[in-house]
């Protein structure tokens, strides 16, 4: 470990995938933190040279002050130190960051990334650090058990119809039953109180607040009836994106209002109530916290929500409302209103909305000429606006649904999100769009299969993007502007020939330019102090540049005089002033959350102010929020405005604008403010104190996370553990557990390099007690005088591999690797001694290509897409013990030595039918060059999906009607069909710990079979193998023209399978977060099966042959009802 | 050794980043005041060695008969891994690896060393921080031992290794409790019932040899007694007795012949002389009590290390010879002193 570490010191990573190259770590320890702070290794002139230095000054600083601020709300002050790590390595991740606290571990990006609109602006390392360490500590605070064990797994699995015999049930007919649980026990809260209470702590700890910004989302979520219920807000399920951002919203809203409401911090409270017994509900801490019950509190904070904002909105329409129209591609669900959208359950209107694709549009732009628009959604779009299509300023939608006419396209394939809150800008003669993009242009082609990989150089950049008409469409190429990495934001100059942009550095924003081409690049500022900035734009003049410089928690508006090289203020209030942008007649435009005519709130609204005479107007009044104003050439104004379903672009007519004089209180006359310039505390020098890592200052606390599997054959108790650095992303895993079977596992991977490599080895002993039935005379005709003889054994294997593997991009994933294992056998007789009788391995390529998102744990519907798997091995397998081995002869060959090759292609597809119906398609198909031994043929029947092991089939449908593990054979061809329909959805019940979201039933069925070889032609016996009399008399079984001899009855040809079945499955939650899907399954399969041993699965294995040709078992398993439920395993 | 790197990891002062202190985690008390849970988040390593040599067998009626000139020597050394999961709940888990060694005058030197049956478990201390303390505990015995004979002839004279497992699981309930007096005395009791359950096992006896068959091992009931002295904030002392009553042994051959396989008892009759001198058979049963005595010193030098050495011995108990030739402790134990030592280290 300490050598990896050692070798690994060049790389750097923590919350990326991977490590990056040259990158160098610093480690600086303070009195309660350590600080891993990154520095690149290039030269200072390069472009991506980095460091860290200033951001650690400041964070070392925010953070020691922060300590106690935070702690003291729990009374929990940690001895240890909370490890801190600073990744400003700038591949994608920006503006956020996480916290573990079990590790003592916070993580985030250090450069904020575009503004916040949800949150508002606010001081981005102490803001930040303060959430996570929040949360470190409040989970602390809370756990009711050891921070080294994060949770206990129990499980347990009743396989087959024995079990039921012994205990002494006798199902008629026969009924295979398959029933296992799995159940995590964990310490939890529910997200209002994890997330919505870590905004609340860092407000308690003054470092957050309750902003202008916060207040329209929570109002607009009221308003527009888009307050989760109870149930839905205590699960993270549909809090992905801006669900997720309202989560914290109304969490931390939910949280004030608690303290308010009982005069007393209650929220932190429930952190020690929590630590003293476990609660199996977090409903139960609430009530011991507050002496009511949930459904109580939540209902009163709805009761006074709805008051507060219903008297806001009264106010503010009484002030004549201004919001323009929507600039929708269709008209929003919600906005169709009426009874029927008004039954639907939280839940459900946003899957209503979802299936119109809710999405934020937002920070549109129109065009000089007025001709295009363009948007961020997803991605930066464009549009053509043709003649008699520009509604939205005369109050018409500007895209019909029906519309065929309106041409867009996606400027930035890629849909790089940093753009996500930036305004982009249109060249003055509307021929180019600058937006924010991502360095680096790859081919399609390359990028969709993810063979193009160039890490450490992905970086924000400047991109000037031009387009051409072809019909009705737009083709759109962008090209990065060379010089301008790390911009968030720019603007052309009047002439076009300049830009002007903002760019981000260790932990501070500061004003660029660069000729049109990129050349010549120029610095402007220099704050070195964390001030950052939004908005830029030129006057008209092009003599000034404007802009929004937020320093000491307060955004103002500044104009930089580009010949003199001063900054001069517009404003300096207590407002926030956003987004600024000049008119074609020099007029100010931007975002301001001045308290006007409702003194008691503020609210982002549009203001104009006139340079010349200081005059500011109010040119909005929304019941919202407004922000980004772009006037047109017309003065029509676009603004992106926040409404319940998100962000959202509205345009006003010029006529409309509300353009009326305020008393904007805070904006400088023309002689200037005589406000104190804002001076930036001195920091402290870091770079002396700092030391290289070593495994004293990088090394994770020891975790580990007990285990109980049951089964009927089996009791086995056990732990993971795993040791694991900060910054180098190593992970020594150690697995074991002990029963009747040992296993020990040691499994190390590095994530240092770009492919995730991971080599291991395991140990897994195993002790199987069945029965073997004899019949004295050999001959199956004659009764009575058959015997069973119980027996025991233990085997043993021994495996090793080393895999290399990588996600090519979010669909693709490869993994090449090589394992080799050995078997071996003991029982009485043998003491000690193992005797080894298998030697196996091989070396292979998988590769998955997944489209539908389909995560088999946590989706029970998947829609759309398909999942496509193939890998192909080459293996080899050795004989060391032909007696031990069972037989040298299988399937009519002697086989001892031998090599093979392997491939199987499992494909799925995923039909979307209306009414959330879906068809599911599966394929499966799989070739072996050669006869081989049975345990390298492929292996299909039902398996439970909490059965472990390496079967064929998945953990679905395919042929759940026969046995598990009992069809063989070299070659494979299934295909199954699958209809599911749901049941009911948006169950939103919330039962206990337990979360139930929703309930579908499928039905499917199975055809296809799995051939192997057979002999053909004189043979003779040699023990209960066959072996041909001639060469060349073995053959390969043709698929559907040959019937499967291995697993045939007598006097029954299993040309093709046929099985159909059906399963209920139930989405659930449990502990808030974690799934704990269930299923119940049913399935018949319509031929009898023989094979290999136990075919029946009762425990009790036939020594006689199936015929006189045959190595078989006689055992028959008859067409069997097959049942399988599992509570908590997933399906 | 995998315990070894992480013994040097937990006394490698630069490694405190891995197991270095947390506030989570209950203080550490001397041995008298000590809950009979761990504080929560503090977990103990402990090696512990144990020997014993032994010249005798418990025969008929649990009388120890020497061996000709035969020692037989069963030493285990057991890593045990021990957590306070919370501050009333504890797991632990200890794995002991066996060797028995047995010499005598013809040249016989027989040995095995292999891995023996686990314990894991959970205890459970409903109240803490009161004057005395009553805990619960649930033990499950994993049959990972070793439990083939070495070769398929049965029978003390076809020996030619030890089994260290014997196949079977247990299952144990117990009551703990500890009464102080004062900060120097403690007087801890237990009481536990243990549950063998049945299984196929490969060294019951059949005709000419072992072979695989049933066993149902006899369910326990156990009681320990026990008092310590705290000498000092390092240093007790501690006496303690075990008694605990083994039920009867049943076993079941299936086979040719068998077609209900019926467990039945493992006892024997005897050839007997009563005391009126007359001859007959006497039934033996390796059912009985099993009494040991044993003292302990423990020494805390610091608070991240335990040493402790003790002695114990065999003061009674009942037919061993079924199994003894097999070594397997758990059914037939050999009597003699036992000497043992043990070394923790904690965090």
């Amino acid at each position: 470990m300490v050598t990896l570490l050692a070798l690994s010191s060049a790389y750097a990573s923590g919350g990326y995938d991977f490590n990056l190259p040259n990158v160098q770590w610093h480690v600086l320890e303070t009195e309660h933190f350590y600080f891993h702070w990154p520095e690149s290794t290039l030269a200072p002139t390069d472009e991506h040279w980095f460091t860290t230095e200033e951001s650690a000054e400041r964070l070392a600083q925010i953070a020691e002050l922060q300590y106690a601020k935070v702690c003291s709300q729990f009374n929990y002050f940690p001895t240890e130190k909370t490890h801190i790590l600073l990744y400003d390595q700038t591949e994608g991740w920006q503006g956020d960051g996480f916290a573990i606290a079990e590790m003592d571990f916070i993580g985030f990006g250090m450069n904020w990334g575009p503004i916040f609109r949800e949150r508002g602006r606010a001081e981005s390392l102490s803001d930040t650090f303060t959430h996570e360490f929040s949360h470190v500590i409040s989970l602390k605070a809370y756990l009711p058990y050891s921070e080294d064990l994060t949770g206990f797994q129990a499980g347990g699995l009743l396989e087959d119809e024995e079990w039921l015999r012994r205990w002494g049930l006798h199902p008629k007919p026969s009924v295979n039953f398959d029933v296992a649980t799995d159940l995590t026990m964990s310490a939890h809260t529910p997200f209002w109180w994890a997330e919505g209470g870590a905004e609340y702590w860092s407000h308690q700890a003054g470092e957050n607040k309750w902003g202008s910004s916060r207040d329209a989302f929570l109002r607009m979520t009221v308003l527009e009836d888009r307050l989760p219920s109870e149930a839905e807000w205590t699960s993270r399920v549909h809090t992905e994106g801006m669900e997720g951002e309202r989560g914290y919203n109304n969490g931390y809203a939910f949280n004030l209002w608690l303290k308010d409401r009982f005069d007393r911090d209650v929220v932190s409270a429930m952190a020690t109530i929590s630590h003293d017994h476990f609660h199996w509900s977090w409903d139960a801490v609430v009530k011991q916290a507050t002496g009511e019950d949930m459904h109580t509190l939540h209902e009163a904070w709805k009761a006074d929500l709805t008051a507060h904002y219903l008297k806001q909105r009264n106010r503010t329409e009484a002030g004549g409302l201004v919001a323009g129209h929507e600039l929708a591609m269709t008209q929003p669900a919600y906005e169709k209103g009426g009874p029927d959208w008004d039954k639907l359950s939280w839940n459900a209107k946003k899957e209503e909305l979802d299936q119109e694709g809710e999405a934020w549009y937002q920070t549109g732009a129109i065009s000089p000429d007025e001709q295009f628009f363009t948007w961020f959604e997803s991605g930066q779009l464009l549009q053509k606006i043709k003649p008699g299509e520009w509604g939205p300023v005369s109050g018409y939608r500007p895209w019909k649904p029906d519309s065929t006419r309106a041409a867009w396209n996606d400027v930035h394939p890629e849909g790089y999100p940093d753009g996500a809150e930036m305004r982009p800008d249109f060249s003055p003669d509307s021929t180019k769009l600058l937006v924010t993009g991502t360095e680096g242009h790859v081919p399609d082609a390359l990028a969709a299969l993810g063979l193009y990989h160039d890490p450490g150089n992905h970086w924000p950049v400047l991109e000037v993007c031009s387009w051409t008409e072809k019909k009705d469409d737009l083709h759109v190429t962008c090209d990065d502007l060379p010089n301008t990495v790390r911009a968030t934001e720019g603007a052309y100059s009047p002439d076009g020939k300049s830009i002007a942009f903002i760019r981000y550095g260790d932990g501070t924003q500061d004003l660029w330019t660069v000729s049109a081409d990129g050349s010549d690049p120029k610095r402007l500022s220099d704050w070195g102090d964390g001030t950052q900035m939004n908005g830029i734009d030129w006057s008209p003049d092009g003599r000034f540049l404007l802009t929004s410089l937020f320093q000491d928690h307060d955004a103002d508006l500044w104009l930089y005089e580009v010949a003199t090289a001063t900054w001069t203020p517009l404003t300096r209030s207590e407002a926030d002033e956003f987004d600024p942008i000049f008119d074609a007649h020099g007029r100010v435009w931007f975002a301001s959350d001045r308290a006007g005519d409702a003194p008691d709130y503020g609210k982002f609204d549009i203001y104009t102010l006139d340079l010349a005479t200081r005059e500011v107007r109010q040119q909005t009044n929304v019941l919202g929020g407004a922000y980004a104003p772009v006037p047109s050439a017309e003065g029509h104004l676009f603004y992106t405005g926040v409404t319940g379903h998100g962000f959202r672009n509205f345009a006003v007519n010029a006529k409309e604008l509300k353009d009326v004089v305020v008393d904007y209180v805070g904006v400088c006359p023309v002689a200037g403010c005589d406000a104190p310039p804002y001076v930036a505390p001195v920091l402290p020098e870091v770079r002396a104190l700092s030391v290289a890592p070593s495994p004293k200052n990088t090394l994770q606390p020891f975790s580990a996370w007990p285990s109980l599997r049951l089964s009927d054959k089996n009791v086995e108790l056990g732990a993971g553990a795993i040791l694991a650095d900060y910054t180098e992303k190593h992970y020594l895993g150690f697995d074991f557990s002990v029963g009747k079977d040992t296993y020990l596992s040691l499994d190390y991977t590095n994530d240092m390099f770009w492919p995730t490599i991971d080599v291991g080895y395991s140990r897994y002993a195993y002790k199987s007690a069945y029965s073997y039935q004899d019949d004295l005379d050999g001959l199956p005709a004659t009764t009575g005088d058959t015997y069973t003889v119980d027996l025991k054994y233990e085997q043993v294997s021994d495996d090793a591999w080393l895999y290399v593997s990588r996600y090519l991009n979010d669909t693709l994933w490869l993994m090449v690797g090589a394992d080799a294992d050995r078997y071996a056998f003991r029982e009485t007789g043998d003491g000690a001694h193992w005797a080894p009788y298998v030697l196996n391995a091989g070396v292979g390529v998988m590769a998955e290509w997944d489209t539908s998102g389909f995560n088999q744990d946590g989706w029970i519907n998947p829609q759309g897409g398909r999942h496509v798997t193939v890998a192909l091995d080459r293996r080899f397998t050795r004989l060391l013990d032909n007696d031990l081995a069972g037989a040298v002869v299988d399937d009519g060959q002697r086989m001892d030595k031998y090599g093979f090759s392997r491939v199987q292609v499992d494909w799925s597809e995923f039909i979307a039918i209306a009414g959330r119906h879906t068809l599911q398609l599966d394929f499966t198909a799989g070739y072996i060059d050669k006869n081989v031994m049975g345990w390298d043929e492929f292996i299909a029947g039902g398996k439970h999906p909490y059965d472990w092991g390496s079967g064929t089939i998945g953990n679905n449908v395919q042929f759940a009607g026969f046995e598990g593990w009992s069809l063989y054979g070299e070659t494979m061809l299934m295909a199954n069909a699958s209809y599911r329909i749901p049941l009911a959805r948006d169950l939103n019940l919330k039962t206990g710990p337990v979360y139930t979201e929703s309930v579908y039933l499928q039905a499917f069925g199975t055809a296809g079979n799995v051939w192997s070889y057979r002999v053909e032609g004189p043979s003779h016996l040699e023990g209960y193998s066959v072996v041909p009399d001639a060469d060349g008399s073995v053959r390969r079984e043709i698929p559907f023209l040959d019937y499967a001899s291995k697993n045939s009855v007598a006097g029954r040809k299993n040309y093709v399978l046929n099985d159909v079945g059906l399963e209920l499955r139930v989405r659930q939650m449990i502990w808030d977060d974690w799934d704990w899907d269930s299923f119940l399954k049913v399935a018949y399969g319509f031929q009898p099966t023989a094979g290999y041993g136990d075919v029946n699965a009762d425990l009790i294995q036939s020594a006689v042959a199936r015929d006189a040709k045959s190595e078989l078992s006689t055992e028959v398993e008859p067409p069997t009802l097959r049942v399988y439920l599992g509570l908590g395993t997933g399906w | 050794m995998w315990p070894l790197p992480l013994v040097l990891l937990l006394l490698d002062p630069a490694s405190a980043g891995v197991f270095g202190d947390k506030t989570m985690r209950g203080d550490w008390r001397p041995d008298v005041a000590s809950e009979l849970v761990l504080p929560r988040g503090r977990w103990v390593l402990d090696l512990t060695a144990a020997t014993r040599a032994s010249t005798e067998v418990r025969g008929a009626f649990g009388i120890p008969a020497p061996y000709d000139d035969a020692v037989f020597r069963t030493s285990t050394f057991t890593i045990g891994v021990e957590t306070g999961l919370s501050d009333r709940t504890t797991l632990y888990l200890r794995a002991p690896w066996v060797d028995h060694h047995l010499t005598n005058g013809l040249g016989a030197n027989i040995r095995t060393t292999a891995l023996g049956d686990a314990h894991s478990g959970v205890r459970f201390q409903p109240w803490v921080g009161r004057a005395h303390a009553l805990a619960f505990g649930v033990d499950l015995k994993s049959p990972s031992g070793l439990e083939w004979p070495a070769n398929t002839r049965g029978g003390d004279a076809h020996t030619e290794g030890f089994l260290t497992g014997t196949g079977t699981t247990n299952v144990s309930v117990a009551t703990l409790g500890r009464v102080r007096a004062g900060e120097s005395f403690a007087f801890d009791g237990r009481v536990a019932y243990t549950h063998k359950f049945a299984s196929v096992v490969g060294y019951v006896v059949e005709i000419g040899g072992f072979g695989d068959g049933w066993l149902k091992p006899g369910d326990e009931f156990r009681g320990d007694l026990a008092v310590t002295e705290q000498l000092d904030d390092h240093v007790s002392v501690r006496l303690s007795g075990t008694a605990r009553y083994v039920g009867s042994y049943l076993v079941g051959v299936s086979g040719p012949g068998v077609t209900k396989l019926e467990l039945y008892w493992l006892g024997s009759e005897e050839p007997y002389t009563y005391d009126d001198g007359t001859v007959g058979t006497i039934e033996t049963d390796p059912s009985g009590w099993f009494v040991d005595a044993a003292a302990h010193v423990t020494v805390t030098p610091s608070k991240h290390v335990v040493l402790s050495a003790d002695a114990s011995a065999s003061m009674l108990g009942a037919d061993g010879r079924f199994f003894t030739h097999l070594g397997l402790e758990e059914f037939s134990p050999a009597p003699g002193l036992t000497l043992g030592a043990s070394g923790a280290v904690r965090w």
